[in-house]
């Protein structure tokens, strides 16, 4: 299979999971909410409403009389802020603590680096982020609490409101960052792990070459393809967090409407919009990684056609 | 000969082997002390008190002494952590199995998909509405997310099992005409468990993440459809979730957070480190951590 079979069998399949997921939104956030609330309604006729309220409404209105596809907008831009420097950061050191602690295993230094990865891995990212806003906010007094901007603030030119959500975001994206390093340094080191055994790197080190360069050119390039794998699983992880950080900071992003919506705090509707959204971004960012990783190892477009 | 004896003692000298099975049972006897605990004595007047010697990790903001508490947590805790862990343990394995060793027939194609829906949902929040709306109990909060965290497990079966499936003693057992239940079960799956026990460590931590998170998120459950005894989920992610936990971090108790976050992480790790020891003993030439 070629790899512009596999991209199209991708998309295809991508646009199918889609469907699924829009009727999954109709029962979860539409159907079963109405149904506890002892309103008995017709199923179809039910449906007919939702397709009304997507297609020809357009959403309709949230709470406070905002359309909501402004406010569903926005709230993808803000969590776009604090989930996309989260990964870049967690990324780079993921990846060049993870590959380091794999090549020296069961040395002192690596043990102490992976003991405390682990521990970042485990903690619940709402608890980091609390224990930030302690330390930082509350003891020292650097940093805000919560939100993106000061409440009530008249900003004289943009450079100030630049630097007051900047320095809303620093304590979210910490947390954030932690976390997702944990994700990316295990993920790294244990697929590192399972080539260094392999016989190039054998080869690499009799031919001489330096650790930094069988270390990062040949062990780390070799795993990337399985990294990528394990990390497209991770994705419900980071996701979640993502929703946890937004709900401690109280930050206005899709997570927080989509929790406000099924707590009854905002219309369904805002929910449903929200839930489409973010189900588009997580299929979008998985198709992403499947097309990068069969350009890294081509052999994956054949494994489909098996 | 390897005997069954000399793999157990290998298992058991792993450094990871024992320190999960040190923090288990250290859990395990938090369980036991749970029950000797008088839950209608805990409540006092020192709020928010650091610790000392009186309260050795501190007092939260209803004037209960922490250590108490998180004893007194433990058991809910630990059994849905490890019960929804096995379920998803399972279901992955069989799905993996049968989804990578039938691979191209309509069936497995169709596993292969829902196991792609459930990974594109922002999962916290479907599991929160069929939790909250259909059944706000412990064995709903277990069943619930035991059914949606097991494609981690699934899809790394499936990968190894596509893998194996192309060895020739696969071949071999086909050709002297064994059953697909027999080869399945018998040959591949010896080859497929490590790569399962080693999905463990991001299994237990969805599963942990996501009992925290709900708790966190102020979704109460009931113990067998009655009311809790406190107005608080009693799990450590309840804990750390009821309604004060704003009051103590604006009044600055750090006591109150990092203990059950601690406890939380260790829960993960442990599970997530037996997984690892499990595979490197059951496939010894390759190092999983």
């Amino acid at each position: 299979m070629s790899s512009r079979k596999y991209i199209i069998s991708r998309l295809f399949d991508s646009i199918l999971i889609y469907i699924v997921d829009f009727f999954l939104c109709f029962l979860l956030l539409f159907y079963i909410p109405i149904r506890s609330r002892g309103i008995s309604i017709n199923i179809w006729y039910l449906f007919m409403l939702y397709l009304r309220l997507i297609f020809i409404e357009k959403f309709g209105k949230s709470v406070w009389g905002y359309p909501v596809l402004e406010v569903v907008k926005i709230g993808l831009f803000r969590t776009i802020l604090i989930l996309l420097p989260a990964i870049l950061f967690a990324t780079v050191i993921g990846y060049f603590l993870g590959v380091r602690a794999a090549w020296k295993r069961k040395s002192i230094e690596e043990t102490f680096s992976s003991s405390f990865w682990l521990l970042c891995y485990g903690l619940p990212v709402f608890s980091t982020g609390l224990l930030f806003v302690i330390i930082f906010s509350v003891e020292l007094d650097l940093l805000p609490i919560y939100g993106l901007q000061t409440p009530a603030v008249a900003y004289k030119n943009w450079v100030e409101y630049v630097i007051d959500t900047v320095r809303h975001l620093v304590l979210p994206i910490a947390a954030l960052t932690l976390t997702t390093t944990g994700i990316f340094f295990l993920i790294m080191k244990s697929s590192v792990l399972r080539t260094l055994n392999e016989n190039f790197i054998q080869t690499a080190k009799a031919k001489g070459l330096s650790d930094n360069q069988i270390m990062y050119k040949h062990a780390a390039r070799a795993s990337l393809s399985s990294a990528i794998d394990i990390f497209g699983l991770s994705i419900v992880l980071l996701s979640t967090s993502e929703i946890l950080v937004e709900y401690t900071f109280s930050i206005y992003g899709l997570g927080l409407i989509l929790y406000r919506a099924i707590a009854g705090l905002e219309y369904l509707n805002i929910g449903v919009a929200s839930f489409l959204l973010y189900s588009a971004i997580i299929i979008a960012v998985s198709f992403l990684l499947d097309i990068i990783r069969s350009f890294i190892d081509p052999r994956i477009t054949t494994e489909v056609e098996k | 000969m390897i005997t069954k004896s000399k793999i157990l003692f290998k298992f058991l000298k792993n450094r990871k082997t024992i320190t999960s099975l040190a923090i288990i049972s250290t859990y395990i006897i938090f369980s036991i002390f749970a029950l000797f605990i008088d839950t209608s004595q805990l409540f006092s007047t020192e709020f928010f008190k650091p610790p000392s010697s009186k309260h050795i990790l501190g007092t939260d903001g209803l004037g209960r002494d922490i250590l108490l508490i998180l004893i007194d947590y433990t058991p809910y805790t630990i059994a849905s952590a490890f019960a929804a862990t096995l379920i998803a343990l399972v279901i992955g394995l069989i799905v993996g199995l049968i989804s990578g060793y039938y691979s191209g027939k309509w069936f497995a194609r169709l596993l292969d998909r829902i196991t792609d829906i459930i990974l594109s949902l922002p999962i916290i929040i479907v599991i929160g509405v069929i939790f909250i709306e259909e059944a706000p109990n412990i064995i709903g909060l277990i069943l619930i997310t035991g059914l949606f965290s097991w494609p981690i497990t699934a899809k790394a079966v499936r990968g190894q099992v596509l893998v194996v499936r192309e060895k020739t003693y696969v071949e071999a057992s086909k050709a002297i005409g064994t059953s697909d239940k027999h080869i399945m079960f018998k040959v591949i799956l010896p080859d497929a468990a490590p790569v399962a026990a080693a999905s463990l460590i991001y299994t237990a931590a969805l599963i942990v993440l996501l009992q925290a998170g709900l708790a966190f998120l102020g979704f109460k459950w009931t113990i067998g459809g009655t009311e809790a005894r406190t107005p608080y989920t009693f799990t450590w992610g309840g804990f750390l979730g009821f309604q004060g936990i704003f009051a103590a971090t604006a009044i600055g108790a750090w006591w109150v957070i990092v203990p059950p976050a601690l406890c939380l992480s260790l829960l993960i790790l442990s599970i997530g480190m037996l997984g690892i020891a499990i595979s490197e003993t059951l496939s010894p030439e390759q190092n999983r951590f």
